[in-house]
């Protein structure tokens, strides 16, 4: 969980982000990068050289401390994890340590507007948030597994998106880094060659591609130009060294060439480390375009069964996410990863009983108005008796 | 009508109802004859399913777009990926000893006794001098003979040397000796253990048919044959002894029974080849030869038998069916020297020969052997790399190599599939060149993409099965 | 012997013989001159024992097919080129300004 609180703050004139301790710290410069948690009334420690306090208590307790008080919870901070403090009394956790699933949104600009974005953009200039993530990236806590780079649209910040991939290579060389970006600005060839030469450790780009053909690509992304863009895009990023995953999400408008994206995927990047195939989100813009994008999954079974045939049969690794097991052919069920993050699960009254309960992702939150009109339980597989 | 414009393309009536249409990446797709016909008069309407697959396919483009011009400039490169590493396959012949008559034998044999048919430890040390000038990224040493291990010092001086120079330079080796087993013992069976070596061997089918076709003294081969898979398999590992056939006119009458003795003895893959007209076959062609046809008709009723093998839970595949099905439906092309355009005669594959002569491929050594040395390169003793690789005789076979210049060949829709094989072509009818029409190179290809193009049109069981084959091998 | 004459106006003559090779197989094939923009195309049976038959229809649609592909090959042959020649080539053959130009520059204007 990624909590946001506004509270009131004392001595924050700039955001500042720091770590966050409940215990003392023995290393100065640790203590210039850290918060120190107040649940009580009490401090743990001598509260000098310290960034700051954060409180459930009110700034009356603290008097003269700089920091934010009056939080409702801290109780599900832990030590490491990074937080940041507006002046403005915002409270915004950046990163925890506990979970699986951190990533850095990177901007709210996007040059794309997918009629089904599930994050829909800003027409801002955001590009100071820039210093932002670098001070995160100083922060977050190397032993990290992996780390998101989204959006937006990422590369928007062209110089600050290398920057950032540098920065991750130089703080964090042991985290996985996986990148959302719709790639098109790799239509520069010296882009990716520049991105390729960071020769970070362990990159994968995940780019979308919802259609062989290039005009209902751009269509659904409501860009002219962007298949081309794309399609450049991943060969440069190849040309370059920089692995790329290709992710597909599924609707009525890319299921019914689906089987030849898949062929024009295997042929065109067979390079790709992976294809993921997605389950349309509920959440955002998709409301506005329901009508031409809405499909029941379990209507477009065949589709996604020879789709995944095709890549199957190219050697290609695959996944199918944001699916209820349920609602997929049983053959495609080895392929489903139960992707929906830990904060986002649900389950609904018509699941009660199914044997694969715990295997399934379930539902988005956003996702249990409108969905397949097959929910049901599956049954367990026969068991012999007496223990044959 | 919106307009667009071709992107070049090669087509074939592959039947009564449709065309075929291969883009210059091999990439291919079936059209009604109709939609074929609208599609070349610029006429197919570009809301039609014809329309947008011969889009996508790279068929046809409709605006500036730079997309399908870059992906077909990469995909043809990948294509012609085999170009790179030039030679990498490197062939020594270390004896035209052998112990075996085998009736097509590709050698002009040699009675077991005549020590100077060997190759010297000088020449092999030139030899694999010439070898480690290759660019290729990684080598394949290929051990033949006649029957190499009666020339076993040699192997080890091979093998040996070669892994030296191979870990020095960091560039990864692969060796395999090409032999009929009969004379393998247990020092031997501990050094191919100790350095890795892969062994192939000859197994025409079951007992009699093999012995028939392959006579040794006490007419044994089979049994020796048998015997040493599974010794070899014991101390090497299953995998590391293949096995492939020849089919002389008698293998004809048995494409079940050769299948099946393949499955008995646990191999994986079996490579139906038919008779090469060189060596000792052209001189038993009369009772051993056959006409294409002939071969064809064997071949599709053993791969049938395959087919259901693989379907009932066998794995097992046909090698040029590989081969070919790889060329055919994914982006890479193959590392077969015999099927490439330019061929691989001398720039993807190099046969050192017990002499120190030079050879573009196994075949040219065989002419050479009856005689006729026009496609000799060189001699290790006395030659530069720089005059066998870039002399006049290499020169000669490339350019009449390139398939895409070949009458008969420049128009075939399955030229992207397809290659050249020049000294095949000299060596039946005394031209580099092929007389496409009669030459049995065009027939036996041609044939097998079409059946194979129709097996996995019409069967989605085929189509899983050539994909699991395809799958497990590996693409240049 | 069967003889065919053909306007070359309809059929020029590269698609004529490109036509006629495939025939060579079972049939030697004589083409000659026929005055004013005109061939004759005569087939005559390798196997003197054996003369195939239904030639007439058969080199009728071969010779379609060639011209065909005469068509196509001019249509594609300058793509075809720069194709092969930007497979092997590293420089850009094209025009593609653009593909080389900085992303700061951006004169696509992709992040619009």
């Amino acid at each position: 969980m990624r909590l946001h609180e506004t509270a009131r703050v004392a001595g924050i004139e700039h955001t500042l982000i720091g770590r966050v301790t409940r215990t003392a710290l023995g290393d100065e410069t640790e203590r210039t990068n850290a918060w120190l948690l107040a649940e009580g009334s009490a401090l743990a420690c001598d509260p000098a050289g310290y960034l700051g306090i954060l409180a459930i208590g009110d700034a009356a307790a603290f008097s003269g401390l700089r920091g934010a008080f009056g939080l409702r919870q801290l109780s599900y901070l832990d030590d490491g994890d990074v937080v940041a403090v507006d002046p403005n009394g915002l409270v915004r956790t950046l990163y925890r340590r506990a979970s699986m699933h951190n990533f850095i949104l990177v901007t709210d600009q996007c040059n794309s507007l997918c009629l089904m974005c599930s994050q829909p953009p800003k027409a801002i200039d955001d590009f100071d948030r820039l210093a932002e993530h670098l001070r995160l990236l100083d922060l977050i806590d190397p032993a990290t597994k992996e780390l998101g780079i989204t959006g937006g649209e990422p590369t928007l910040f062209r110089e600050g998106f290398l920057e950032l991939i540098a920065r991750c290579r130089e703080r964090l060389p042991s985290t996985a880094l996986h990148v959302l970006t719709n790639g098109r600005m790799f239509f520069y060839r010296r882009f990716a060659e520049k991105l390729g030469r960071i020769a970070h450790p362990d990159l994968v780009l995940g780019i979308p591609l919802y259609s062989d053909v290039d005009t209902r690509h751009d269509h659904i992304v409501q860009a002219h130009g962007a298949f081309e863009e794309t399609v450049l895009g991943l060969q440069n990023l190849d040309r370059h060294g920089v692995r790329v995953e290709i992710r597909v999400v599924l609707h009525a408008l890319s299921i019914p060439r689906l089987p030849q994206l898949a062929t024009f995927i295997a042929r065109n990047f067979p390079f790709a480390c992976h294809v993921a195939l997605m389950g349309l989100e509920m959440f955002g813009l998709v409301h506005r375009h329901l009508d031409e994008l809405w499909i029941d999954p379990a209507d477009y079974q065949r589709q996604l069964l020879a789709a995944c045939e095709v890549l199957g049969d190219a050697g290609m690794n695959v996944s199918i996410y944001n699916h209820q097991l349920c609602v997929l052919d049983p053959e495609l069920r080895p392929l489903s990863r139960k992707s929906i993050s830990d904060w986002k699960n649900v389950y609904l009254p018509e699941c009660d009983g199914c044997a694969l309960m715990s295997e399934c992702g379930g539902f988005f939150q956003s996702g249990t108005k409108l969905r397949s009109a097959h929910v049901r339980p599956v049954g367990r597989p026969q068991t012999p008796s007496n223990g044959v | 009508m919106s307009p667009y414009g071709l992107l070049p393309f090669r087509f074939v009536r592959f039947d009564a109802a449709r065309t075929l249409v291969v883009n210059e990446a091999g990439e291919h797709q079936f059209l009604e004859n109709d939609d074929f016909t609208r599609f070349v008069q610029h006429e197919l309407p570009a809301d039609s399913d014809s329309y947008l697959d011969l889009k996508a396919k790279h068929f046809l483009f409709d605006s500036e777009s730079l997309a399908p011009f870059e992906l077909l400039a990469t995909k043809y490169r990948t294509k012609k990926a085999f170009l790179e590493g030039f030679t990498s396959l490197q062939i020594f012949v270390v004896s035209l000893r052998c112990e075996h008559s085998c009736v097509y034998c590709q050698v002009s044999r040699v009675s077991a006794d005549r020590v100077r048919y060997d190759m010297t430890e000088e020449t092999a040390r030139r030899a694999l001098d010439l070898a480690f000038r290759s660019p290729a990224p990684q080598l394949k040493i290929e051990l033949q003979g006649g029957e190499p291990l009666l020339n076993f010092e040699r192997v080890r001086q091979i093998v040996v040397e070669g892994r030296r120079r191979a870990a020095e330079e960091g560039r990864p080796v692969a060796f395999v000796v090409t032999t009929n087993l009969a004379l393998l013992d247990d020092d031997m069976l501990l050094f191919f253990r100790e350095h890795g070596v892969f062994l192939s061997t000859s197994l025409d089918g079951p007992e009699e048919l093999h012995d028939a076709n392959r006579p040794r003294p006490g007419n044994d081969s089979h049994a020796r044959t048998i015997a040493n898979i599974r010794r070899a398999r014991e101390a090497l590992g299953h995998d590391r002894v293949a096995a492939l056939m020849t089919a002389t006119r008698r293998s004809l009458q048995s494409p079940r029974e050769i299948v099946d003795e393949y499955v008995r003895h646990g191999f994986t893959s079996i490579f139906l080849r038919p008779l090469s007209p060189y060596g000792f076959a052209l001189r038993s062609a009369r009772s051993t030869g056959y006409p294409m046809r002939e071969f064809l008709d064997f071949y599709v009723r053993a791969l049938d038998h395959i087919l259901e093998l693989n379907a009932a839970g066998t794995f097992l595949v046909e090698t040029y069916a590989q081969l070919l099905l790889t060329r055919m439906l994914t982006p890479f092309t193959t590392g077969y020297v015999d099927l490439q355009s330019p061929a691989g005669a001398g720039i993807g594959a190099v046969v050192y020969n017990y002499d120190g002569d030079v050879y573009a491929s196994d075949e040219a050594r065989m002419l050479a052997e009856m005689g006729d040395t026009r496609f000799r390169l060189g001699n290790v003793h006395r030659d530069s790399h720089e005059s066998i690789f870039g002399g006049a005789t290499l020169r000669t076979i490339v350019a009449a190599s390139v398939a895409e210049s070949i009458p008969g060949c420049s128009d075939c829709a399955f030229l992207p599939w397809c290659g050249a094989d020049p000294v095949h072509h000299y060596a039946t009818r005394g031209d580099l060149v092929p007389h496409i029409p009669t030459s049995d190179f065009h027939e036996k290809n041609f044939f097998l993409f079409k059946h194979l193009l129709s097996l996995y049109e019409r069967s989605p069981g085929a189509r899983r099965i050539f994909a699991s084959w395809i799958r497990s091998g590996d693409a240049a | 012997m069967s003889t065919i004459t053909i306007d070359l106006a309809v059929y020029p003559l590269d698609a004529v013989l490109r036509a006629c090779h495939p025939f060579t197989a079972r049939w030697y094939v004589h083409v000659r001159s026929a005055g004013e923009g005109q061939v004759t195309v005569d087939f005559e049976p390798r196997d003197e024992n054996k003369p195939p038959r239904g030639i007439a229809g058969e080199f009728a649609n071969a010779l379609l097919d060639a011209r065909l592909r005469t068509l196509i090959a001019a249509e594609t042959r300058e793509i075809r080129e720069l194709l092969v020649a930007q497979a092997f080539c590293e420089a850009d053959l094209l025009d593609r300004r653009d593909v080389e130009a900085d992303e700061q520059a951006d004169p696509r204007r992709i992040a619009g």
